[in-house]
């Protein structure tokens, strides 16, 4: 793309990348050179959450310090110029509160796994990546999010569902009895 | 001396509500093999979704995005889980098969049936159904294999199902031939094709009095889904009691359906036999 008579024509990608870094408060190569044009799947990952809680004997007052470690592969990795993709976190609480912040760094040595740590005033209940799934070709989705205590409602509703389907299939090769 | 369609489903569903005790074998067997097939899905399932918001959000609807990363993940397991499953459903038709000689001894007259004769019923058919079963299926692959460059225009798709439909209901009087009558195997297959075409009106009005049964069934249980809350812990109870509810339902109306053809077969066969030359010298 490039301007033309005020106008934004078609071009190479090199000359839109110029284009609009001046106008990027970080740097962006990171989108076309591995999201948009490499071929490299991603994963992000949070691979634990584990919290404990302290208590003030004199004001009573109960005080949670999580820790939150999650970790990426593929193309979000650190390229030559030491910068990677940035990813927001969400870590929510019992009493409905969220913190929402995103993982993003550039310089030497950037980790592929990363440990936030958190205060609050009450206890987590899960942690999660990518919560607006602005990175849509996150190859395993269901490992972005890690809850705190297991929630067994869904596993039972579709263990139970999995289980109807087969008791109906095999109902349904009667036909050939 | 014939009795109708709706007749014989009427004596059917005698039939089948006097033998109760079968609905218990069929849902028993069923239940544990269903168990077989879902239990290390389920398993695999369970691990994947018990710590996930993805799968918290299961409960209110099917997620494809978390689909998509599951069977990533996890292609080995279901990928070695398909032959297992294929066996585990040859095995139960097998199963089934054997005791089909029995379930049509039992439900074609009034007679009580100890365990050791049903088995012993069992084991007498067992080969020539399983024949039936065979050359039912080889039928229905040759048929599939003859239109299978058709079946994008919607007319061999019609004449697809109505030829499929038309090969079960004869398989099935074969099968209530072969129970009944006291023959050899192509003698009792002749004698069953000919009792179809000759009453054709009562074997299909069987065949479509038994699918309304069913389809009434299946209804009541979509009705059902679609006031149920299961995204509560109540809602997900009652569905799996639901879900219980209609396999034993489905389970009646099979059982109404085999009682109602064996009826049909066995009262309406005695015009063929006298029809018969042979019987008349």
């Amino acid at each position: 793309v490039n301007f033309y008579n005020g106008r934004l024509t078609i071009s190479a990608v090199p000359f839109f990348i110029l284009l609009i870094s001046p106008f990027s408060l970080h740097d962006i190569g990171w989108l076309f050179d591995r999201y948009i044009c490499g071929v490299n799947t991603v994963d992000f990952a949070v691979k634990s959450i584990s919290y404990y809680k302290e208590t003030d004997l004199n004001t009573n007052a109960s005080t949670f310090f999580t820790q939150v470690v999650v970790t990426s592969s593929g193309w979000t990795r650190p390229d030559s110029n030491n910068v990677s993709a940035p990813i927001d976190l969400r870590l929510a609480f019992e009493d409905g509160t969220v913190i929402d912040t995103s993982w993003s760094e550039t310089g030497d040595n950037i980790p592929i796994r990363q440990t936030f740590t958190f205060k609050t005033k009450s206890a987590p209940v899960y942690a999660q990546l990518d919560p607006w799934n602005k990175i849509t070709d996150d190859f395993n989705y269901a490992n972005n999010s890690l809850m705190v205590h297991d929630f067994l409602r869904p596993v039972v509703k579709w263990a139970d569902r999995i289980f109807d389907f087969f008791q109906n299939a095999l109902l349904s090769t009667g036909v050939l009895v | 001396l014939n009795i109708g369609p709706f007749k014989a489903v009427r004596i059917g569903v005698k039939r089948a509500a006097v033998n109760w005790r079968i609905w218990f074998v069929v849902y028993g067997l069923n239940f544990v093999f269903a168990a077989f097939l879902a239990l290390p899905l389920a398993e695999t399932f369970a691990k994947d979704i018990s710590k996930s918001v993805a799968g918290r959000d299961l409960l209110y609807g099917f997620n494809y995005r978390w689909y998509t990363g599951f069977v990533t993940s996890n292609g080995n397991v279901l990928q070695s889980f398909l032959p297992q499953a294929i066996l585990i459903f040859l095995i139960y038709i097998i199963i089934e098969i054997f005791l089909a000689g029995g379930f049509y001894s039992m439900l074609c007259g009034n007679q009580k049936i100890g365990f050791w004769e049903f088995l012993a019923r069992g084991s007498r058919y067992f080969f020539p159904l399983l024949s039936i079963t065979v050359l039912e299926c080889t039928t229905l692959f040759l048929l599939c294999l003859a239109i299978r460059g058709e079946l994008s225009e919607s007319v061999y798709q019609s004449i697809g199902v109505i030829a499929v439909f038309i090969i079960i209901v004869l398989s099935d009087f074969i099968r209530a031939a072969i129970v009944i009558d006291d023959d050899n195997f192509w003698s009792k297959v002749k004698r069953g094709l000919s009792f179809t075409a000759l009453h054709s009106l009562s074997t299909f009005g069987v065949y479509f009095c038994c699918m309304i049964i069913s389809a009434m069934v299946i209804g009541l249980f979509f009705l059902f889904h679609s006031v149920n809350d299961s995204t509560i812990s109540a809602g997900i109870i009652v569905e799996i009691l639901a879900g219980q509810i209609f396999v034993l339902l489905r389970i009646f109306s099979k059982l109404i359906f085999y009682a109602a053809e064996a009826a049909l077969y066995k009262e309406n066969q005695i015009e063929i036999i006298n029809v018969n030359p042979e019987m008349l010298e």
